[in-house]
Order: C-alpha cells, then sequence, then structure tokens
C-alpha cells in the first residue's frame, strides 16, 4: 500500500524538485486559465473587463497566499527552504570568514580525532568477521581457572565436532605460525605466516576461493597425506604478481612439497584482528609445523593450540548451545579427569571475544575514544561560545526576522543550517585529519615476527561515523546559540543595531559555556598529564638490561627439521664464531631477550622454605633460558652469588639465576644464594636441585611478568662476534636466520651518562663496560623485541635504514651482517639493533685505536658497521629439552 | 483553512475534509479541468456549499501530490490548454473509504438530530 502510494507520489516529488521551473509554470498557467474563464464569465454578465477581473481576483482569497498553498502542497518546502538557508549560510559565512575559518578548523580536529578513535575501536571491537552471515559465527572456548579463552586440542576439536548438535559446522584454526617459505625448491626460505585450518574452514564461513578451490573435507582425514595448501589474497598479490596459474603449483614450506589449491578472496584477509595469514594449510599436515616437539598434535588432549569456531544452527539460541558446550565439558572431564580437571568450555560472541579480559588493547582503544569525544566537546562548546557572540551581533537581523512574520522555529532552523554548514566544512576536515592519524598509525611499526597489521582503516564506517559526529556537533554548538538569537525581544532588537540586549540569562548562558570549556579542558590537561606521566614511568621503569649497541637475530632450526644435535652444533658454531668476531664485544644465546614481545615460558615451582598458602600448589613465573654471556651481554648485574657459567651443563648441577624481587619476595631477609626451588616436570627439573637464589646461574625465575629480568635456565653458548663471522658462520648456510633487529628506544637512548643507576623499583643496574658508539641516525625506534642471537656491536654505519630484514624485499637498508650464506636456506625473520646515541660518538673518539681500526674497517666496507657488537643468541627452547622435560646436554 | 461554508458555517470540524471527499467524488464521474470542477460544483450542490475558489486549487493540488487525483494537460473545446485531473486508483480506495466515513458519520448525526426532535 505504501509502495503503491509511493509510485504515484514519488515522481511527484522528484519533479517538483528538478522540474521546479516547469511545475512553476504549470502552476500559473493553470490559475490564469481558471481566472480568464472567470473574467469571461463576468463579463458575459455584463460587468467591465476591469470589474470582472477585480471579482474574479476577490473571489480567489488573496491570489498569492493560494499559489503559496500550491507550493507547499508539494511537500518539498523542507528541501527549498534548506537551499535555501544553506545559500544564504554560505553568503553570511563568507562575510565572517576568518571566524568561519576558525570555526572550521576547530571542528575538523574534534571530529577528526575522534572519527580516528572511531576507526580504532571499530577495528578492534565493532568490525565482524569479513564473511557471510557473521552473526552466526561464534567462538567455542575452553575455560580453565585463571583463563577463560583458552583453546582446544586437536582430540577435544574433533569431539566437539562429532557430537555438538547446535552448530551448522565447526572449524578449527591455529595462530598464524612462522613458516619456512620458498617458491621454489632452490630459493632460499623465507619467513611467511602460515595457519593450519580444518578441512570445512573455507565452507564452513561462505568463503570461496577464487581462483582455484577451497579445502576437501577428505584432505584433513590423514595425517601427513594431503600436502595442499591456499593461498592468502596479499600473499597471493605481492608475491605471486597475481597469477591465477599459481593454483596447482608447488612450493616448499618447512623443506616439504605444497601444491597450492586455492586463492582466498579479496573480501576474505582472514579471521584475525591484526594478523594477515600467508596461506592456510590443512591440521592433518600439522606435523610439518609443530613447534612443539614434545606434544603430539594429533593425540595429546592437552596440547590446546586450536581456536574453534561454529556457525550457529538456524533457530538454534546463544543459550542452548551455551548449555551444549558445558555439557560436553563435563564429559571431558569426567572421561580425562587428570588433562580436564577445573576445565569447563563455553561459547563466546565476538563481542566478548574482543573485550575479553586479557586482551588489554580495546581498554587503551576505548579509553582514547572517550577522551577524543570530550576532545571535541571542547571543540563544540568553544564554537559554541563564538557563534553566541556572533548572534548578538545580528540581533537587529534576527528581529527583523521575527517581526515579519518569521516563527521562531523557522529562525532556529535558519541559525542551525549555518552551523551545519560550519559543522559539514569541519566534517570533511575531520576526515582528512581522521585520514592523517590512520597513516600515523600505520607508520608505527610493530616490530615482530611476522608482520602485524594495525585493523585501522579509513572505510565507509568512519566517514558515516564522522558524518553522524558533524551533525550531531552541528546540534551541539549551534543549538544553544539559535535559542539564545531568537529569544530577542523585539522592540529592543528592533531600536539599537547592535545592542546586546541585556539579559542575565543571556550572560548565564555564555558564562556556561565558559566554565564547561574550561573544565573540559582541565580534564584533558589532567588526563594527558597523567598519561604522559604514567609512560615516563613505564618506560623509566623499563629495563634493566642494556639497551643499545645490541644487535639481535633469531633463528629457528626447527623449520629446517633440524635434530637436536644438529640445533645444539649450530648454536655452539654460531656464538663460537660471534665470539670470534673483533667487533663483537660479546655474544649470548637467549630465549627471550628483555622486553621483547614474545611473552615468557611460565614454570610452576615451589621454593623451598616457603609456606605454601593452602590452595596452592606451585607459584607461576615467567622465565628464560640464557648461556653464560648473557648477563655480560645485556649487562645485567649478578648482585649476589654469581652468573650461568659454561660449567653449568646438562650434566652438571641445575642451577637458577632469580631476580631481585623473587630473592626478596620467597626469602626475605635470607640470602637466597643457595636456596632451592622445585619446579614442574617440565622444564623445571632443571632448576629444581640448583642453587637457586638471585645471582646465581640456572634458571632464573621471575616473579613479576612485567619486569624487566630475564632469566636464564640452561646454559647456552655465548659469543662476541663480528658481523662478517656472522655472516661467514657456515652453520647459518642451513639454519635461517628468522629475524635480526637491533634494540632501541630513542627515549631512552642516552646511553651511558643518561642512564639510571638504581632505578625505581630498586633493581640495581650496573655498566660495567664501555661501549663504541654509532652515531645518533642510526638510531633504531622500534621497541626492544625478542629473540634469539643478540650481538652487541660498537660503531654501526651511517645512513642505516630503520629497519633491515635480512630476507624481505627492503633489503636495501640493510645493516649490519646479511647472512648471506645462511640466508640461502634458511629465512631470516628479522634483526635489529639496540640503539646509538650521539654521546658514543665521543666514546668512539676516546678509543683511539679501536677507532682507527674500525674506521679502516668501515672504509673498506661502506654500509657496515665500523665497530664491535654484541651479539647475543639464542635457541628456541624445545631443543633444549628432552622428552621428559630435561635439558639436552651439548654435544 | 476552511475548505467549505455551509450556509450557517458553523461546523467547520465536521466539515474538514469533505471537500477531498466532493472532488474525489467529481473527478470519479470524468476527468475535469478546475474551472470545470467550480462550475459543477457550484451546480451540483445548488448553491447550497459555496466552495470558496481560492481553497479550490491548494486542494486539488494537495490530492495530486497524495497520489490520488493525476493531472494532464489537454485541450480543451476551445482550443486552450487545460489541466485536467482524472482519479488514480489509489484515488478510487481513497473515496471509497471517506464515502464510508461520510456515511457513517451522517447517519450517525443525522440519527442524534432525529432523537432530539421526539
Amino acid at each position: 500500500m505504501n509502495l503503491q502510494r509511493l509510485l504515484y507520489t514519488l515522481p511527484l516529488r522528484l519533479r517538483s524538485i528538478f522540474r521546479g521551473a516547469q511545475v512553476e509554470r504549470e502552476l500559473q498557467e493553470e490559475l490564469r486559465f481558471h481566472l480568464d474563464h472567470r473574467i469571461a464569465e463576468g463579463v458575459a454578465r455584463g460587468l467591465s473587463a476591469r470589474e470582472a477581473t477585480l471579482a474574479a481576483l476577490r473571489a480567489m482569497d488573496g491570489l498569492e497566499q493560494r499559489k503559496e498553498e500550491m507550493r507547499d502542497a508539494r511537500r518539498i518546502h523542507w528541501l527549498t527552504d534548506f537551499v535555501d538557508d544553506a545559500r544564504y549560510a554560505i553568503r553570511s559565512l563568507r562575510r565572517t570568514s576568518g571566524l568561519a575559518a576558525f570555526v572550521v578548523v576547530t571542528l575538523a580536529l574534534g571530529i577528526g580525532m575522534s572519527a580516528a578513535a572511531f576507526s580504532m575501536v571499530d577495528g578492534l571491537i565493532l568490525r565482524p568477521y569479513p564473511v557471510p552471515h557473521s552473526r552466526d559465527l561464534v567462538d567455542l572456548v575452553s575455560t580453565a581457572r585463571d583463563n577463560a579463552f583458552d583453546a582446544f586440542s586437536y582430540r577435544e576439536y574433533v569431539d566437539i565436532r562429532r557430537l555438538a548438535k547446535s552448530y551448522d559446522g565447526v572449524i578449527a584454526s591455529t595462530d598464524v605460525l612462522p613458516v619456512g617459505f620458498s617458491a621454489e625448491p632452490a630459493t632460499p626460505a623465507r619467513i611467511k605466516a602460515g595457519m593450519l585450518v580444518s578441512g570445512d574452514y573455507f565452507r564452513v564461513l561462505g568463503v570461496e576461493p577464487q581462483p582455484g578451490r577451497g579445502f576437501r573435507e577428505e584432505e584433513d582425514l590423514v595425517p601427513g597425506r594431503d600436502a595442499v595448501m591456499v593461498l592468502g589474497p596479499d600473499f597471493w598479490k605481492h608475491d605471486f604478481g597475481a597469477d591465477p596459474s599459481v593454483v596447482g603449483r608447488r612450493v616448499r614450506l618447512n623443506g616439504t612439497d605444497f601444491t597450492i589449491v586455492g586463492v582466498a578472496p579479496e573480501s576474505f584477509p582472514g579471521m584475525l584482528v591484526f594478523q594477515r595469514p600467508d596461506f592456510y594449510i590443512p591440521l592433518a599436515m600439522a606435523r610439518s609445523f609443530a613447534a612443539d616437539r614434545r606434544k603430539n598434535f594429533f593425540e595429546d588432549r592437552d596440547h590446546r593450540v586450536l581456536t574453534v569456531r561454529a556457525r550457529l544452527k538456524a533457530g538454534t539460541t546463544l543459550q542452548s548451545a551455551r548449555s551444549e558446550i558445558a555439557l560436553l565439558a563435563q564429559n571431558f572431564t569426567r572421561e580425562y579427569p587428570a588433562l580436564n580437571r577445573d576445565r569447563g568450555a563455553a561459547v563466546r560472541t565476538l563481542f566478548e571475544m574482543r573485550t575479553r579480559g586479557d586482551f588489554s588493547e580495546w581498554k587503551f582503544i576505548v579509553v582514547f575514544g572517550v577522551l577524543s569525544l570530550v576532545v571535541l566537546s571542547v571543540a563544540c562548546t568553544n564554537v559554541a561560545g563564538l557563534l553566541l557572540s556572533r548572534g548578538q551581533t545580528r540581533t537587529r537581523e534576527i528581529a527583523v526576522r521575527l517581526a515579519i512574520g518569521a516563527g521562531r522555529f523557522r529562525v532556529i532552523r535558519m541559525l542551525l543550517t549555518e552551523s551545519l554548514m560550519l559543522a559539514f566544512v569541519g566534517g570533511l576536515g575531520g576526515i582528512a585529519v581522521a585520514y592523517a592519524g590512520i597513516r600515523f598509525l600505520h607508520s608505527l611499526s610493530v616490530p615482530s615476527e611476522l608482520p602485524v597489521l594495525l585493523p585501522f582503516r579509513l572505510d565507509a564506517r568512519v566517514l558515516l561515523a564522522s558524518l553522524a559526529l558533524s551533525l550531531v556537533s552541528a546540534v551541539a554548538c549551534g543549538l544553544a546559540p539559535a535559542l539564545q538569537a531568537t529569544r530577542t525581544d523585539l522592540v529592543i532588537g528592533l531600536k539599537a543595531a547592535d545592542a546586546d540586549a541585556p539579559g542575565r540569562r543571556r550572560l548565564w548562558g555564555r558564562n556556561a559555556l565558559v566554565v564547561a570549556q574550561v573544565s573540559l579542558s582541565l580534564v584533558l590537561l589532567t588526563a594527558a598529564f597523567v598519561m604522559m606521566r604514567g609512560f615516563n614511568m613505564g618506560a623509566d621503569a623499563g629495563t634493566a638490561a642494556v639497551k643499545d649497541h645490541v644487535l639481535m637475530a633469531r633463528f629457528d632450526p626447527r623449520l629446517m627439521q633440524y635434530t637436536e644435535a644438529q640445533t645444539q652444533r649450530f648454536y655452539q658454531r654460531l656464538v663460537d664464531r660471534a665470539r670470534a668476531a673483533s667487533a663483537v664485544e660479546s655474544a649470548a644465546l637467549t630465549q627471550n631477550p628483555p622486553l621483547g614481545l614474545n611473552p615468557f615460558d611460565r614454570i610452576a615451582f615451589v621454593p623451598d622454605g616457603f609456606v605454601m598458602p593452602r590452595d596452592r600448589e606451585a607459584f607461576t613465573s615467567t622465565m628464560d633460558t640464557v648461556d653464560e654471556g648473557f648477563f655480560e651481554t645485556m649487562e645485567i648485574a649478578i648482585l649476589r652469588g654469581r652468573g650461568i657459567l659454561r660449567a653449568d651443563s646438562a650434566d652438571a648441577p641445575r642451577v637458577a639465576v632469580v631476580n631481585e624481587q623473587f630473592a626478596k619476595h620467597y626469602w626475605p631477609g635470607v640470602d637466597a644464594v643457595g636456596k632451592r626451588i622445585r619446579a614442574d616436570r617440565l622444564r623445571v627439573s632443571s632448576a629444581g636441585s640448583a642453587p637457586g637464589a638471585a645471582d646465581e646461574p640456572a634458571p632464573a625465575i621471575e616473579r613479576r611478568p612485567a619486569s624487566t629480568r630475564r632469566s636464564a635456565r640452561r646454559r647456552r653458548p655465548c659469543a662476541r662476534c663480528e658481523h662478517a663471522d656472522f655472516r661467514r658462520a657456515d652453520v647459518r648456510r642451513r639454519v635461517p636466520l628468522q629475524r635480526r633487529r637491533r634494540t632501541g628506544d630513542r627515549r631512552r637512548d642516552r646511553g651511558h651518562d643518561g642512564r639510571r643507576g638504581p632505578d625505581a623499583r630498586g633493581r640495581r643496574i650496573v655498566r660495567t663496560r664501555r661501549v663504541l658508539g654509532e652515531p645518533a641516525d642510526a638510531r633504531d625506534r622500534g621497541p626492544h623485541r625478542d629473540r634469539r642471537i643478540a650481538v652487541r656491536r660498537a660503531a654501526p654505519r651511517h645512513g642505516e635504514g630503520r629497519r633491515a630484514r635480512w630476507n624481505g624485499r627492503d633489503d636495501r637498508h640493510r645493516a649490519g651482517p646479511r647472512p648471506r650464506a645462511a640466508a640461502q636456506r634458511v629465512p631470516v625473520q628479522r634483526r635489529r639493533r639496540r640503539s646509538h646515541g650521539v654521546r658514543d660518538r665521543r666514546a668512539l673518539a676516546a678509543h683511539g685505536d679501536d677507532d682507527r681500526h674500525l674506521r679502516a674497517r668501515a672504509a673498506r666496507r661502506t654500509h657496515r658497521p665500523h665497530a664491535s657488537a654484541q651479539v647475543r643468541m639464542r635457541s628456541p627452547l624445545k631443543t633444549d629439552v628432552d622428552s621428559r622435560g630435561n635439558p639436552r646436554a651439548r654435544r | 483553512m476552511l475548505p467549505l461554508v455551509t450556509e450557517m458555517s458553523k461546523p467547520t470540524d465536521l466539515v474538514q475534509g469533505t471537500l477531498d471527499l466532493l472532488l474525489l467524488k467529481l473527478l470519479a464521474l470524468e476527468p475535469l479541468h478546475g474551472w470545470a470542477i467550480s462550475l459543477r460544483l457550484r451546480a451540483l450542490s445548488g448553491d447550497v456549499l459555496q466552495v470558496s475558489e481560492g481553497s479550490l486549487y491548494p486542494a486539488l493540488h494537495k490530492l495530486e501530490q497524495e497520489g490520488w487525483i493525476k493531472a494532464e494537460w489537454k485541450t480543451t473545446e476551445n482550443n486552450r490548454r487545460a489541466k485536467f485531473y482524472a482519479l488514480t486508483r489509489l484515488g478510487r480506495k481513497q473515496l471509497e473509504t471517506e464515502a464510508a466515513n461520510w456515511k457513517r458519520l451522517s447517519s450517525a448525526i443525522s440519527h442524534v438530530v432525529q432523537l432530539s426532535e421526539i
């Protein structure tokens, strides 16, 4: 019915809008026709032509008013009025262009910031999965006492898929995994992001790979049989030039040949917020990608690495799905009491997943969003104040309008149109500001092993948000001045042109605005101050470890399917060579460098002599495994006892170094050296019978995950080496250097002089070594990241790029040693260098001999660092420990 | 707006909207232009209902914009262009509704009027 009506009326409305002139002509003609007949009738009755005309017009009851009524009948006056108002607004704003420009800029900043904040909120929390009917998708999680969002193991996933009735499909995927990828068997492997997914992954998500196909379900049945993969769209475009003939091609992943069967569509960048898988592999191929050799992916029910999602059947409520999964979890607990004690399962919506408690980024973003709204409201009050004072200079104009019959509402509408114009232009500017803001956010590089993408973008949703914000701010900043302006006393307004109509109310309104503005600004200032302080404090509390002149590189021989013995040999040679290099001051192996992004391993332990609370069997702490060079290389002072020695091998008594916090907490007032820790069956055995105590070599245990000391659990070789040797190290010919990086924290890059002594938390930092410096422009701005080998070197070269990737396309700015040989086979993930302060140049000059030596070197090889460096290396944990969790001996 | 002026011109609320009904009814018989409608109104209602010519055209335009009648430019017998209005399907439905309403209303009123005379 309504539709039918629209069918009749819509063409009429459109005609009134777009053919206005013709409609008007027709109106005149129609009336003319009527009047002519009326006049003719009058003349026929004997009136004179003049009398007849007058009579005819009289009969119309006011011709012009009737015409207006007829125009109103067209129902488009809201539009014509608006257009008129807008024209008028533009004219009058042009007269006060300075004010208008100021208002526009103010609003642009406010709107732009809020829009940028919205894009963050959207990217992190609101944006749905990029699949059809994403509302039906839910996440299934395992819940433990300390983790309400745990993953499932493969066995559990299979059981859920078999038993759960609420879903149209249950899919599983791993996190993105670093995978050594080579397009041809002969080319050097590069690290790419792969993801293991179940065979029905694409089908259940409703994603149709094109070209090619998705996985067939039988390809995910037999472990190790079907070596097939589906490419992600970005990877396909960048690495294969969007070539449709890739389907059917064979590539090598971690040394195994895989056949590409399809390419995921552009619309499906993946299900993760921060990362995009480069390719997908069936779960059945998990063995080629196993990161943890001690666990059997297909069998171990407690090897929980799978993210499980499901599509709810139509008509199934979340509630019933929840009770079903809880029931399944109870069965698990009954059948596998040892593995599933205190473990449940739950169904979570996307929103719940994105706002989970252990994923804190969203909270920051929400705070940011609220703050930017406050900024916007300050901008609006500011603008409202300006418009208010402008309204006073227009008292007369408005009084005249009211006096000749404009309704108050009509005048308010006119004034609001003016602020709408301002806000609209401000909104356009705001989009530019938001765009710049988002660009800025993207320019922040997150140093990580696999590329991290910030999901913030300027899309239709953000544009819509900007528009809404413009409208809201138009009303927010225009309504009060408009109301005030139309409350004019007509007589006074008409008499005194610019008279400021006296009235407490008006003054009161303006005062209120000023008060609001000042107080909001104050809130913002305070918040900014508190945040800055928090940031500074966090940064100062930063690390006890050295932050400059350290180069790190990470290797993962697992990717090359190295055996344990090969791995050990590899690391031994690597670190020996590194130490032998002249430009390297010291080198060390570690599992995770201080301030790495990767979480530390956790260890459950019982400190001897500590009375355990009744409900706890053990405490947990973070830990790291390091070699004898670690404390020296990272310049972490040993306060009491000794550091890790080379003699602390796998055969030696197990020892640990704990940090000061730990020692104070568990053995207050007592010397921790010589105390013992019993640790869980996994790895802690190595720490178990150690003279574990502060300052003792061995697994260092850190109580507070956020704190800075790293622990050393096991011996690892360490060395001082020179870049060249690094590069020459034939060990590296086979093992990919996964990652190199330099550490650098611009803020803290103060070198020795600026370095704080004992820091605020009482961790003593003693730097013992002079280090040769690097020119300031070579600083790296990336946060300290993790991984395995850290090289400390003295003088890097000039003009070095910020970050260099050894095997990426941006090798151009490569810094430092490129492990040419190594890169042949083993992908470099990343390297980094700790930053180098200006000050260090002086140190460099002071070291006359070194200096000469180094400069000579530099002259020989441009673009190479001309001084020594410190290298830290570590090996992957898993290779350190045998199946019983004991550390393996180095052979 | 007072679309229709009765002799007594009092019960304006009651008569409000009846101009629409009259116009729809007239146009249901045959397509007419504005002048013809005003003549027809005068003749049919026997001068009892005097529709102000001023109200006629706004009312016609309103009906047109509602989609109840549609307009078409045609030449008259004396060879002038005139805007002829005709009922649409939608208008026919509207006419039925309004006529039914009117019947209900007027019978109720005459019922009351008769009661009072007994």
